[in-house]
């Protein structure tokens, strides 16, 4: 099967009209919906584990575990984006040869409970449970709300504009710095104009596509005593699905700005322990905090009350970043605007 | 008097293969023909209409032939391959597993499966009935020893008038001011109506800042669909990207009648009915070149070699700045769905089937 996107763009070697150029936004904007497969994610797996155990398939051993039968290539054709989601199809495959004669024996069990009590109590016992997921999760988001279904206004972020790069100073150089969520680049800008890599991450399309565009524009000019800028990421992702997928102690830093305002609590703590994983020792994580009546005043009556969170206190973001295992805490108050600074080093 | 029974592993309403499926019954019996329609398993809505397939076991009689409507697993195939009675498969393609294996791995494992009944039942068939041509040489190379190309029956030819109200209830839905794109078809991964809305959010960045995008499909792939819904409000889209199901034909109509250009990007299609239909509906058509989608144009619309998304928006955007193209378009489509004779593809269909001789039996 050809990929249509990859396989038929010319490789970037000469100018090219604008409708047949190889452009990484156009990649990242299919890439985003990549993301969106739910191979590998918990309720995936859950279903399909349910289904079996209701329908064993006893013709081959594929009753017994899901990927036996499939061609070994057939994921690299499936192109799942996420590596990790890969990873568990790979590790499921090891398994699963390495379990052929015990899943052939749990499956002969299986198919002899089938009609028994017992089977039937496992299958009722699994469904309850299901149930319970089920309205625990409906307790949680009662609406299936997307929270692109209620736009909250990105943070204005040029009172930071000019001490952003600061903030990262004296981190090795050619560590990354992650800032999430990007939104009008302001702070990215900053940053990538002190020469350091910078990867901006925004869920949403709008903020993402104007990033290309200003990269677009700066592509080809150059900058005073800067020979080769340093490369600048550009992705459609949700925040803390990046965070996660990045390695340990792997970048200078984290900017995290609206995400810490528009998420609940167990988000917010899961970004900063996130945040705080990835960035070495001696590096900053900064959170770009709301003000709280600000806040309350931009948006409609609906998203005040619909939004999944609401901004912290700086105080309250330090003793989260203080009990992330962050130090030297600074709160900073802005000179304009209500977007507060709490900057954490990261000490190990 | 023999019949020719039809088999399909569920009839579904408002769904290609049901009204394929139900139209040749239809025809069959006005022919003087006996038909029934066997599935394995019911759907709620076609129930009265059909029977298990296992019942026929008690109800043939010598001279029957058997229809397989073929286009994913069953366990009809299984049952089928050790039938004496000769087997018509009606091929409508097995859309490859690959597409589905990141979004449902029961269904990848049944289209795995189908690809293997395939190979069991297509050198056993007295003969094979392709949707079009590629799908025909999918056949052949599965074994089939005999092939002939019928199009798609129950296609309204002519086309369906969409009433005044339906039209009317479409306009004050309407949002935005800029062109209104149509895609249809489920809400399935090798329908790539993902690339449609990565090609509109560029388009609306680019070109037509109010465009919008109606999608006509069943969500028969409920976690690809639940992605598209996400997708769009990601993309700051959630009001200009409809989602529609469960339309009459009146309201399809409607839709074909009301919108700018259909676009149709899926990576696969054993015809594309959609393409047939927005033709004869006089609507501008771009679509991928994919499967048989360039049979079925026949030169009628944009054909397109890459589907990266600005080619497709910029594509989209030049033909509808042309009202002399657009035009063109629009004449060379119904010119094209009137040439391909589509209510005839029901008699091409009922004499092909008819056209298999049973065995004549030596007790008879």
């Amino acid at each position: 099967m050809t990929n249509p996107v990859n396989d038929a763009d010319p490789p970037d070697t000469a100018p090219v009209p604008d409708d047949t150029a190889p452009v990484s936004d156009e990649g990242e904007l299919l890439a985003a919906f990549d993301r969106l497969r739910p191979q590998g994610s918990l309720r995936w797996a859950f279903d399909d584990a349910a289904r079996r155990v209701d329908q064993p398939d006893l013709a081959s051993s594929a009753g017994a575990y899901p990927w036996k039968g499939l061609p070994d290539d057939l994921w690299e054709r499936g192109r799942s984006a996420r590596v990790g989601e890969r990873f568990v199809g790979d590790v499921a495959r090891v398994m699963a040869d390495l379990l052929a004669a015990d899943a052939r024996s749990a499956a002969d069990a299986a198919v002899s409970a089938v009609n028994g009590d017992r089977f039937v109590a496992t299958w009722d016992a699994l469904q309850y449970l299901a149930a319970r997921v089920d309205a625990l999760e409906a307790r949680i988001d009662p609406l299936g709300l997307e929270a692109a279904e209620w736009p909250v206004p990105p943070p204005d972020q040029s009172a930071w504009r000019d001490a952003a790069a600061s903030w990262f100073g004296d981190v090795d150089s050619g560590l990354a710095v992650i800032v999430g969520e990007s939104g009008d680049g302001t702070i990215a800008d900053a940053i990538h104009r002190s020469g350091r890599e910078v990867r901006s991450v925004d869920p949403r399309g709008t903020s993402m596509w104007h990033a290309f565009g200003t990269a677009h524009a700066e592509r080809g000019t150059t900058r005073p005593g800067v020979e080769d800028p340093p490369p600048r990421r550009i992705l459609l992702d949700d925040v803390g699905h990046h965070l996660r997928s990045a390695d340990d102690r792997s970048v200078a830093g984290v900017v995290l700005i609206g995400c810490v305002d528009t998420s609940d609590l167990a988000e917010k703590v899961d970004l900063l322990r996130q945040a705080i994983r990835v960035t070495v020792s001696g590096g900053s994580v900064v959170v770009l905090t709301t003000d709280r009546s600000a806040w309350d005043a931009s948006l409609t009556n609906p998203a005040r009350d619909l939004a999944r969170g609401r901004p912290f206190h700086p105080e309250t973001w330090s003793l989260l970043l203080r009990r992330s295992g962050a130090g030297d805490l600074r709160w900073l108050r802005p000179a304009s605007g209500d977007l507060h600074a709490v900057v954490a080093r990261v000490e190990r | 008097m023999r019949g020719v029974h039809l088999f399909v592993p569920m009839l579904h309403r408002h769904d290609a293969v049901g009204e394929h499926t139900r139209t040749l019954r239809d025809g069959l019996i006005a022919s003087g023909v006996r038909s029934q329609i066997y599935t394995e398993l019911p759907d709620p809505a076609t129930v009265d209409d059909t029977r298990h397939y296992l019942e026929y076991e008690s109800e043939s009689e010598p001279g029957d032939v058997l229809v397989y409507q073929f286009a994913t697993e069953s366990a009809i195939a299984q049952w089928l391959a050790t039938r004496p009675e000769p087997v018509v498969i009606n091929y409508h393609s097995i859309t490859p597993p690959e597409y589905f294996g990141p979004w449902n791995n029961g269904i990848t494992r049944g289209q795995v499966a189908a690809l293997g009944e395939l190979a069991l039942l297509a050198p056993r068939a007295a003969l094979g009935i392709a949707d079009s041509a590629f799908v025909a040489g999918e056949l052949r190379r599965a074994g089939c020893g005999s092939t002939t190309v019928v199009p798609v029956a129950g296609v309204p030819d002519p086309p369906v008038e969409p009433s005044p109200g339906a039209m009317e209830r479409l306009r004050a839905r309407r949002h935005g001011d800029g062109q209104r794109w149509l895609s249809v078809g489920r809400l399935a991964p090798n329908k790539a109506h993902h690339h449609t809305i990565a090609a509109l959010f560029v388009a609306r960045q680019e070109q037509d800042p109010g465009a919008g995008l109606t999608v006509v499909g069943s969500p028969t792939e409920p976690s690809y669909a639940a992605a598209l819904r996400r997708y769009a409000a990601e993309l700051g889209m959630a009001e200009a990207v409809e989602f529609v199901s469960g339309v009459t034909d009146d309201e399809l109509a409607a839709h074909y009648r009301s919108a700018d250009v259909l676009v149709m990007l899926s990576d696969h299609e054993g015809f594309g009915v959609p393409l047939v239909e927005a033709m004869g509906h006089g609507l501008p058509v771009v679509a991928f070149d994919a499967g048989a989608v360039s049979e079925v144009l026949g030169g009628a619309g944009v054909l397109l070699a890459r589907k990266n998304p600005r080619h497709v928006a910029s594509e989209v955007a030049r033909i509808l700045a042309d009202p002399a193209e657009v035009e063109r378009l629009r004449r060379a489509g119904t010119e094209r769905f009137a040439g391909l004779d589509l209510g005839k593809a029901e008699n091409l269909l009922i004499e092909a089937v008819r056209g298999v001789s049973a065995p004549v039996s030596s007790a008879t």
